[in-house]
């Protein structure tokens, strides 16, 4: 009975020490098996106004279409640009909007999307000077002046049209960082302007702020 | 009958050839790197990134160190909150290496000062200042308040930037914050539409240290003795000022918050080895002394137990690095009025006399807004 007993005993010891070796590559590998990045995942399109699954503390789609639908709108109700008889020539581009910010960015993808959403909602009460374009545009006038091509459709102008007003403005952020909990804090302001191209005078401002926050893994820090 | 798809094997031919022959012409280094980027995925995707960058930037290939620097930054800028390869890092089965590669502070402030230079290649000076601002911060994560955002080279560079882009406000504001650091920096004059930006050295080194090699020791690089350099302009020979000591941001870092969950394998490493063979040597002397028994059974099972799992326990740090860093960059900057030739001269020095051997000839290069540059590594 104790040859029984004794022998059982170490059956249960080398079961154990069995186990440990046997399962604990087994949960590991069970774990790698569940983790929802395993496979991949398929292109899927989203929402350009939503968070994405990958985020940082800097300017983010959703932002850029937030502010340049606000600006928009904002710019949509100002009577000193909409209510004319002759409607107002404006430029709105990035060569004006200065980035001072610690954030790398495509100023384009902010002043772009604002003067097309301008474009297509003011209905002709303001006019979209390309300035941007004025060597394509000088390219052909040459051309048609020089009788290489025709004059086109819409006739001769004398020269290219000059504006009344541009969008001007500033990014501008402040960085903090906490390297004990590692929590990295971006405060990001951008202003928009519209500049009186002969006086001067800012007929219109306004700005955009927003705070983000995030904390990396201890192992990065 | 079974037909061979002919016209997919003979393009695939056609491609393996093609393939071959642009390899041929490439940077055998690059081509390795490359070859490693592919095979060694994502855990070093960071840092065969930062490697490619700084390779192709001084071959010349600035649209390659482009790509390979902004995936760089793309990674280092991802915030891993709840990352299965970063929480493997803190368990006790994965060493530290097991996580994607980030690197530490000073490197990821290099990515940033490369992507920097890019940005002024271009002439896109207002993201050349944000980039240099962002490698600033990288270096605000160091635990010493002293060595906290003092990346002179960086603050060089937004003062550049600003310079460049008309704005003398803010190149003003950053040349006071390097004040701070570089006393002795002679500034930047209104003229100067130049820039000679020159490395001396290797890059810093990560060495294992402690028990267990858990955390890691940083050595200056080897196999270099040039610390100083001049730049020859016809006649005139104009000397560089050592604008940053790369080997001393990578030391003065401090501890990280990861050193304390590597010291906590560490320790549960050993202390599982040493109860697991206490344990081991005790049955063994009772079973000796008194026979086998079930008690003397269970304390060798777990003392078996304990000692195996204290050899799986990894403990080591991270030892990987950036292996083409420079140790030291140097800076100048004129106007290009004292330009002579298409070309300039680099001496190398170690203190004031010449390092035989190592003298370069650099391209005058000019940006799309006609301002200059010279770059020259020594290495």
């Amino acid at each position: 009975m104790t040859i029984l007993r004794t022998r059982s005993t170490k059956l249960i010891a080398l079961a154990a020490f069995g186990a440990s070796m046997l399962l604990g590559p087994a949960a590991e590998a069970q774990r790698r098996n569940n983790r929802n990045n395993t496979n991949g995942a398929e292109t899927t399109y989203r929402d350009v106004g939503s968070q994405g699954s990958v985020g940082g503390v800097g300017t983010e789609s959703q932002d850029i279409v937030a502010m340049s639908d606000a600006m928009m709108r904002d710019l949509l109700s100002v009577p000193q640009l909409l209510n004319r008889a002759t409607p107002a020539r404006i430029i709105v581009d990035a060569k004006y909007f200065t980035n001072e910010s610690s954030e790398i960015i495509d100023k384009s993808l902010i002043t772009d999307r604002l003067r097309v959403g301008l474009n297509r909602n003011a209905t002709g009460k303001l006019v979209f000077v390309g300035r941007a374009y004025s060597a394509a545009v000088e390219e052909e006038r040459g051309l048609k002046r020089d009788g290489v091509t025709d004059s086109g459709t819409t006739g001769l102008t004398r020269a290219q049209l000059g504006a009344d007003y541009r969008l001007v403005g500033r990014i501008g952020t402040r960085d903090s960082v906490d390297p004990k909990s590692g929590v990295k804090s971006r405060y990001s302001m951008y202003t928009f302007e519209v500049l009186d191209m002969e006086s001067g005078e800012l007929v219109w401002s306004n700005l955009y702020e927003f705070k983000k926050e995030n904390r990396d893994n201890v192992v990065y820090r | 009958m079974f037909r061979r798809p002919i016209l997919p094997m003979i393009a695939l031919a056609v491609a393996a050839i093609a393939t071959s022959a642009a390899s041929q012409t490439e940077d055998p280094g690059l081509v390795d790197l490359k070859k490693r980027r592919v095979s060694e995925g994502e855990r070093n995707r960071v840092l065969n990134d930062m490697e490619i960058g700084a390779r192709t930037f001084w071959l010349g290939d600035l649209a390659g160190a482009r790509q390979s620097l902004d995936d760089a930054i793309l990674g280092i800028n991802t915030v891993y909150a709840n990352d299965p390869a970063a929480e493997k890092a803190r368990s006790l089965w994965y060493e530290e290496g097991s996580k994607n590669f980030k690197g530490e502070p000073y490197e990821r402030a290099m990515a940033f000062f490369y992507r920097s230079l890019l940005f002024m290649r271009e002439g896109d000076y207002q993201n050349a200042r944000a980039a240099a601002r962002q490698g600033l911060l990288q270096d605000a994560f160091a635990e010493d308040n002293q060595a906290r955002a003092d990346f002179a080279l960086l603050m060089f560079l937004d003062a550049w930037a600003s310079h460049l882009d008309g704005n003398a406000d803010l190149r003003d504001q950053a040349l006071a914050e390097l004040k701070r650091f570089r006393p002795d920096f002679p500034g930047i004059k209104p003229q100067d539409d130049t820039l000679v930006l020159v490395e001396t050295g290797t890059a810093p080194r990560k060495l294992a240290d402690g028990v267990n090699h858990s955390y890691f020791v940083l050595r200056r690089g080897k196999g270099f003795t040039e610390n100083r350099a001049r730049v020859v302009l016809g006649e005139t020979t104009l000397p560089m000022y050592p604008m940053e000591d790369v080997y001393y941001q990578a030391a003065t870092r401090g501890g990280r918050e990861i050193d304390g969950v590597l010291q906590g394998k560490a320790q549960f490493r050993n202390g599982a080895n040493t109860a697991g063979s206490t344990l081991l040597n005790s049955a063994v002397a009772y079973q000796d002394a008194a026979g086998g028994s079930s008690a003397v059974y269970v304390v060798g099972g777990i003392g078996a137990m304990a000692s195996f799992l204290g050899s799986r326990a990894k403990a080591q740090a991270d030892l990987r690095s950036w292996s083409t860093l420079p140790d030291t960059i140097h800076v100048l900057t004129f106007s290009s009025k004292a330009l002579t030739d298409k070309d300039a001269k680099v001496v190398f020095l170690q203190g004031d006399a010449p390092v035989a051997g190592l003298d370069k000839t650099a391209t005058v290069q000019k940006d799309p807004e006609g301002h200059f540059f010279i770059f020259a590594r020594s290495r």
